[in-house]
């Protein structure tokens, strides 16, 4: 058997892109400018995909002038780890390149066509705000609502990028521990395709659905995540683990909105830290309470009887009470359309504050990658955006893109990769033999209701207090559920067969996602609204590492990486490279601030 | 039985927009009439984008009891 005839598509190219978002965009369309053959492959369309799906979403992490780089890299480990938790990967090294290079990956987005001004044509500013998310030190561009995820898609294809929509990625392949290429499936036409690539790049996002979404509620196959349709499902994680790459943080899960901790209360949508206007928060009589309130206030309110407990934004002026409706609207125009249909008002609406539930772990795990954004065991792939370790959200996920697709052609010279890996046939069996399996069993279970039964098991048997015992069940719920179903998922037709892939992975991740909970006793406990993690001083930096060796899983506990020489020895006054296109802006900004 | 998305097919001039974009691919081209349908309607996640995209907006998106 040859590779010709097992394949229904065979491509050949320099750079996979896995991943059509807000990351894999400018990755695919840096590495095409520098004259590569490039693929990106997205498993719904480019064109409206990933978590910039509404093209509405924002970029963060510019630094402000005259802000030592140093002090930003501090700060920006510090905020992660309140938000997440001290066990946060945040190499600081990454953080420094991110930041280095926000102002130059702006330029590049403009240079790709992206609308980044407030107003269009000359006059147009680009308008940096605070922080909204975390209040850090840094800027941020304030969203402007236009769509800029479809001038990434045209500049991509412009660039000459070959975008291949609806195909979803099986599994990589490698050669002696360095990827060369991938297998992929194609969700319309059912057919099985063979990428083989001198380089991947991974932006395929990251992972959630192995909880529950952030609305509670019982409707059996509801999904509701953060603005990302179809996405979250791990497949690039799960894909990359297989292959041998190594994930960190898989113990952490986290929580977005009406996150509670017992030193501050992150309201919904964060618009309340702006410029010092905050909400109100109100129990059920009107009482009025302060507005940063911690859990303990909660607990204490809970107890004497006077919860619910609202935030209230009736004293704010009518800019603010729109900001603020479109903020909790989790950025989706539909959901301001919907509210009216409700008979929302924002003017009098109060929000209920309501103790959390973990319901994913979109933004703490991640590909273990060094600031060249190359994955620590596996040679050749690169993980950018959401899915490598220590970045979050958008504006990271831009830079770290285009800093990766800069960097494409003087790679691929230096690891003299002159012409494609030679490849395992019984890889590519493998995955072929795994669509195959799923096409032909229609009687099997509908992979969907499978994805809902192990978001159940993280919901019951893990969630926020990873309780010994519990974990237990929950491993042997999981799997029973694997015995079952794993092998055992309807893909009948092309979309149902995505969704057994999808679950795949979901499942794959939920293993991995115990076995990290088990390793971790210190993390686990008592993490409700009444207290915080219960961390044992001596291992926090200490981070639980995983990848697979010889097809076995390997655990390890490991410091995170130091900030390195050159960094630290770096002058505090030194350039940061295209700020000064933006420096009007940035200063007005800081007068202001 | 009531679902999110509801097309209006006086208004659809069947330009497969929503087929071609909705993230979780719920749509299906009818084969006899050319117009697009809904197939997949438990998977719709509410994000609007088809909504959005209809140049005629022939789509109209409800929530269902359980988002009310």
């Amino acid at each position: 058997m040859n590779l010709q005839s097992i394949a229904d598509r065979l491509y050949e190219t320099d750079v996979l892109v896995v991943g059509g978002g807000t990351a894999g965009c400018p990755a695919a369309w840096k590495a095409a400018k520098n004259g590569l053959d490039v693929i990106m492959i997205e498993k719904n369309h480019t064109a409206r995909s990933g978590h910039c799906a509404q093209g509405i979403d924002t970029n963060l992490n510019f630094p402000r002038p005259g802000v030592p780089l140093k002090l930003h890299v501090a700060d920006w480990q510090k905020r992660h780890h309140m938000f997440y938790g001290e066990g946060k990967f945040c190499d600081p090294n990454i953080g420094w390149v991110t930041f280095e290079k926000a102002y130059w990956a702006l330029k590049q987005m403009e240079d790709m066509g992206c609308e980044m001004r407030w107003e269009k044509g000359p006059d147009g500013k680009v308008l940096f705000i605070p922080n909204m998310f975390f209040g850090g030190d840094e800027n941020q561009i304030a969203v402007h609502w236009r769509n800029i995820k479809r001038d990434m898609y045209n500049a991509c294809l412009k660039a000459g990028v070959k975008v291949l929509n609806r195909i979803m990625l099986i599994d990589l392949l490698t050669e002696n521990g360095r990827v060369i290429g991938a297998t992929c499936y194609d969700t319309r036409e059912g057919s099985f395709i063979v990428i083989m690539a001198k380089v991947v790049i991974m932006a395929a996002g990251p992972l959630a659905r192995t909880y529950d979404s952030e609305t509670p509620m019982f409707y059996k196959y509801k999904y509701r995540y953060h603005g990302a349709p179809g996405a979250l499902s791990g497949d690039g994680l799960a894909a990359a683990y297989r292959a041998g790459a190594e994930l960190v943080n898989m113990d952490i899960g986290n929580c977005w909105f009406y996150r509670l901790r017992d030193d501050i209360l992150m309201p919904i949508g964060q618009v309340f830290h702006r410029d010092g206007v905050n909400g109100r928060w109100t129990d059920y009589e009107g009482n009025q309470y302060p507005p940063i309130a911690t859990a303990r206030l909660y607990a204490e309110l809970e107890e004497a009887g006077k919860t619910p407990v609202f935030l209230s934004q009736t004293h704010l002026n009518e800019d603010y009470q729109k900001r603020i409706e479109v903020a909790t609207a989790d950025e989706r125009m539909v959901s301001l359309k919907l509210s009216e249909d409700r008979g929302f008002n924002p003017a009098e609406h109060r929000y209920e504050i309501q103790p959390m539930h973990l319901h994913n772990f979109a933004t703490a795990c991640g590909i273990v990658v060094d600031e060249t954004f190359e994955s620590n065991t596996l040679k050749g792939l690169f993980a950018v955006g959401d899915i490598a370790a220590a970045l979050s959200s958008c504006g990271p996920a831009v830079t770290s893109g285009m800093i990766v697709g800069e960097a494409m052609p003087e790679y691929i010279k230096n690891a003299h990769l002159d012409k494609q890996g030679n490849v395992d046939m019984n890889q590519i069996t493998a995955a072929k033999a795994i669509v195959d399996r799923y096409a032909s069993t229609p009687d099997g279970c509908n992979p969907i209701e499978l994805e809902a039964s192990v978001r159940y098991i993280s919901t019951v048997y893990i969630s926020q207090y990873k309780q010994a015992n519990k974990l237990k069940v929950g491993q042997q719920r999981l799997n029973s559920l694997r015995r079952e179903f794993y092998d055992n998922m309807d893909g009948s037709n092309p979309h149902h067969l995505m969704r057994c892939l999808e679950t795949r992975n979901i499942m794959d991740m939920q293993q991995v996602h115990i076995d990290a909970c088990f390793s971790r006793p210190e993390t686990r406990g008592n993490y409700t609204w009444q207290g915080t993690w219960e961390r044992d001083p001596a291992r926090d930096d200490m981070l639980t590492y995983q990848r697979m060796e010889n097809g076995k899983p390997v655990l390890e506990i490991r410091h995170v990486p130091e900030l390195k020489e050159k960094y630290v020895n770096s002058p505090d006054d030194a350039e940061i490279e295209c700020a000064d296109l933006y420096w009007d802006e940035l200063k007005k900004e800081s007068e202001r601030k | 039985m009531m679902g999110p998305i509801k097309i209006d097919y006086k208004k659809c001039i069947g330009c497969k927009k929503c087929y071609d974009l909705c993230p979780q691919d719920i749509y299906v081209i009818d084969k006899e009439t050319g117009m697009p349908k809904v197939v997949y309607e438990d998977e719709c996640w509410l994000c609007g984008i088809c909504w959005m995209e209809c140049p005629k907006r022939a789509i109209d998106i409800r929530l269902t009891a359980c988002f009310w």
